[in-house]
């Protein structure tokens, strides 16, 4: 064994004989050159063309995401035509309720009556005929058509509108008053427009009693007495459009929209720059059609002993109010989520 | 096997981890959403003339209408609108129809009436409507004589004021300043006073001495000045009630720049004698005179917070005029103002919360205001001569003198803002203005 294994390392010793250094300049040397030329230009080639996918992966299939339209443009969404949409307008009747808390500015009115400066003038000021006047007069506030005494005085107004389109520009009550009418017409126009529809195109039988129970719901649901907002929430009518993909939540640019909207009616007072981590909450109750239903000043006892924060949440109410900027540009199938919540008034980020 | 397992239950964690992260957040969060950024610009308001029987009663309420609207209109933050677009007559009467209002981009409404009572004074009654929201915002009904309707209508746009921006107003002030003419070389200065909006002018003194630098005590029924009456600069005391004119004390030397201190106790001024002037203060009727200051620099125009806890007032002390603060019994003596230039004529706002002075830098004058510590410092207003700045007791409005190259002196306003500025109308050549407090 000792033998042939000290043969076997001759062997290999004769072998490496050659490595010797008199042959390798000559012989081995012109090879190693074009092996390491050649691996030299193959790692180029790999750092500049990069590794070959060993393992092809089949391209992810791109799922398109129907989200982001959706959202922000309600309008895109309407696939046909709602025809249960009046009855949401038809709720906001409950505003009409509205009208009455004006009656309470007058009586208040009962002026405080501080006397006159620096004439000498009866202190307490009683007089309980004089104020009630006022009173008397105010109440006719609910104006309910003015416009005939309005085109009569019309003549000298040379301001921008005309005093025609008057109706328009009084969206809360004017919007209230009509409503009701439209509500209850429309499912009547509706019923006709199935019968018309029955009598041109005869439908097959099950198709026509599916469209005959329609409209005895929907006439059910609007002789239904005007229900308050938070039935309004949980009665709302199925929509017939898609589901919104962000389903409970207003997404950040809902809320951007909103801000941008109010920012040019939100006029606060000089003085408030000065307070800026002053923030005046106003909880609003909204119709389905974007406009504020109502809005109350969260903190009434700094309401009524803050004359800056006062001022801060009436120039939030007056924003929100502001024609200029209503009905809000809220998603109307996410009604549910911003049906009430807190506007944060302040002049945080104002110059 | 048992490794296998061990990843598929980790994975299963990250897992679990991930979608409780992910998870929509509680619904009982309530919406909100924080409006922090507005537009500033004055608000619409529609004032139309107060009811009245007719006669002189219609008259005064078209008068009261006008003179609120002007009132309004020159603070910067109203816009009265043009009575020629009113839809609706409310002198009629009736209630306001807000519809009408919201029609030509009123916010706000002023209605009023005026009614003669049986002893032949003057019954105001007015109301102001928030016409976005449909209600009253505030009322109230004054009786005065016939002759004080003015009064009436500033202290009716105070209230609106004051209602609209949670401020108090200063248009039911006074204003009394130093009326010039004649040539430069033999100038007349006479004291006169006048309301805010230059009505009701008068002169006090008759210009047969010179007299600078009126000031009203907090009561707006007394002025303190300085007068050359008796051959030397001194103080004087002129009382609105009684027309006595009188000088206080009987100090030694010249005394200038008074002023009173808030609760009207005392009077603070500037007393020059043997080449130092330095800053005294004694009862305001005389008596009890103490000096504030030391040393040969000249120290003058102080003026105390509303607190009547510090004083401001100028000094070269340091080499050139800049602005101190030190406590209203002396000592304490702090530097506050640092910028180029010079500092004079300073006054603590009626608010406490800024100082305003004249600063004279590069050959121009300026009218700006800076905190009590010298921090914040702002310009407001630049021109070839600006000097002397009074605040509006709301510390919210600042009136100086102004020249310009080849004309005389004017007074004007401007608001903390600066982009507000007005000319008051005077009848002739006006400066150094000093505006009341709130009359009473």
């Amino acid at each position: 064994m000792s033998a042939i294994s000290m043969m076997t390392v001759e062997a290999v010793e004769r072998d490496l004989a050659p490595g010797t250094p008199g042959t390798t300049a000559r012989e081995v040397m012109p090879g190693g050159i074009a092996l390491s030329a050649t691996l030299h230009v193959g790692m180029l080639l790999l750092i500049v063309l990069g590794l070959p996918s060993l393992f092809h992966h089949p391209p992810p299939q791109e799922q398109p995401i129907a989200v982001a339209l959706v959202t922000i443009a309600p309008e895109t969404k309407a696939t046909h035509p709602n025809p249960f949409r009046p009855k949401p307008e038809a709720k906001p009747e409950p505003p009409i309720a509205a009208p009455a808390p004006k009656p309470e500015p007058k009586p208040e009115p009962p002026q405080p009556v501080p006397e006159p400066p620096a004439a000498a003038a009866p202190p307490p000021l009683p007089a309980p005929p004089e104020p009630v006047k006022p009173e008397v007069k105010t109440p006719p506030l609910p104006p309910p058509p003015p416009p005939k005494p309005v085109e009569a005085q019309a003549p000298p107004p040379p301001p921008p509108r005309p005093p025609e389109p008057k109706p328009k520009p009084e969206p809360q009550r004017v919007q209230h008053a009509p409503r009701p009418e439209t509500a209850k017409a429309d499912p009547k126009a509706f019923d006709k427009l199935l019968q018309n529809l029955e009598d041109k195109h005869p439908q097959p039988a099950a198709f026509d009693n599916l469209l005959k129970n329609l409209t005895r719901q929907q006439v059910a649901e609007a002789d239904e007495a005007p229900p308050a907002p938070h039935r309004m929430a949980a009665t709302a009518p199925p929509s017939s459009q898609p589901k919104a993909p962000l389903g409970s939540r207003l997404t950040a640019s809902d809320i951007d929209l909103v801000r941008e909207q109010l920012r040019p009616c939100f006029n606060p007072p000089f003085g408030a720059k000065e307070k800026p981590d002053l923030v005046a909450d106003i909880r609003v109750v909204m119709n389905r059609d974007g406009t504020v239903q109502q809005a109350r000043v969260d903190d009434q006892g700094q309401y009524a002993s803050d004359q800056i924060y006062r001022a801060v949440a009436d120039s939030g109410i007056r924003a929100l109010k502001n024609p200029r900027c209503s009905p809000l540009r809220l998603p109307p199938d996410r009604y549910e989520v911003w049906q009430s919540f807190i506007f944060g008034f302040s002049t945080k980020d104002m110059q | 096997m048992k490794q296998d397992r061990s990843v598929l239950g980790v994975t299963w964690l990250a897992l679990a981890a991930l979608l409780l992260l992910l998870a929509p957040a509680p619904a009982s969060a309530e919406l909100r959403i924080d409006i922090t950024r507005g537009k500033v610009e004055p608000m619409p308001i529609a004032i139309p003339a107060f009811a009245g029987g007719g006669g002189e009663e219609g008259k005064v309420g078209s008068d009261l209408a006008q003179v609120i609207s002007a009132d309004l209109g020159s603070s910067g933050l109203f816009r009265p609108l043009d009575p020629r677009s009113f839809i609706q007559n409310v002198a009629a009467g009736e209630g306001p129809r807000f519809g009408d209002w919201r029609q030509i981009s009123a916010q706000a409404l002023v209605t009023g009436s005026v009614q003669t009572q049986g002893d032949g004074r003057f019954r105001v009654e007015f109301r102001l409507w928030d016409v976005v929201a449909e209600q009253q915002l505030a009322g109230f009904a004054y009786t005065t004589t016939r002759q004080n309707w003015r009064r009436i209508a500033h202290i009716i746009a105070d209230q609106v004021y004051k209602r609209i921006t949670g401020e108090d107003g200063y248009f039911d002030t006074r204003i009394v300043y130093i009326a010039e003419s004649g040539p430069a070389q033999k100038r007349v200065k006479r004291l006169a006073m006048m309301d805010q909006d230059g009505a009701n002018h008068q002169y006090l003194t008759d210009g047969k001495a010179l007299v600078l630098t009126p000031r009203f005590s907090p009561s707006a029924q007394e002025i303190t000045y300085l007068s050359y009456a008796s051959g030397t600069p001194s103080v004087y005391l002129y009382n609105l009630d009684t027309g006595q004119n009188r000088s206080v004390g009987n100090v030694p030397g010249m005394t200038f720049a008074p002023r009173f201190s808030p609760d009207g106790s005392r009077l603070i001024f500037s007393r020059s004698e043997n080449g130092a002037t330095n800053i005294y203060v004694m009862g305001a009727h005389g008596g009890g005179m103490s000096r504030l200051t030391e040393g040969n620099s000249i120290d003058t125009t102080p003026s105390y917070s509303p607190d009547g806890a510090k004083i401001v007032f100028n000094s070269d002390r340091g080499g050139s005029q800049q602005l101190y603060v030190m406590d209203s019994g002396g000592g304490g003596i702090k530097r506050i103002s640092f910028g180029n230039g010079k500092y004079g004529t300073p006054v603590w706002s009626p608010r406490g919360d800024l100082i305003a002075f004249t600063k004279i830098e590069g050959g121009s004058f300026y009218i700006g205001v800076m905190r009590p510590d010298g921090s914040g410092e702002r310009l407001l207003t630049q021109d070839f001569l600006v000097e002397g700045p009074t605040w509006a007791p709301n510390g919210r409005v600042l009136m100086y003198f102004s020249q310009a190259r080849g004309r005389g002196p004017r007074l004007y306003t401007i608001d903390l803002t600066g982009s507000n500025q007005r000319e008051v109308t005077t009848p002739g050549d006006a400066s150094d203005p000093a505006w009341s407090p709130l009359l009473r």
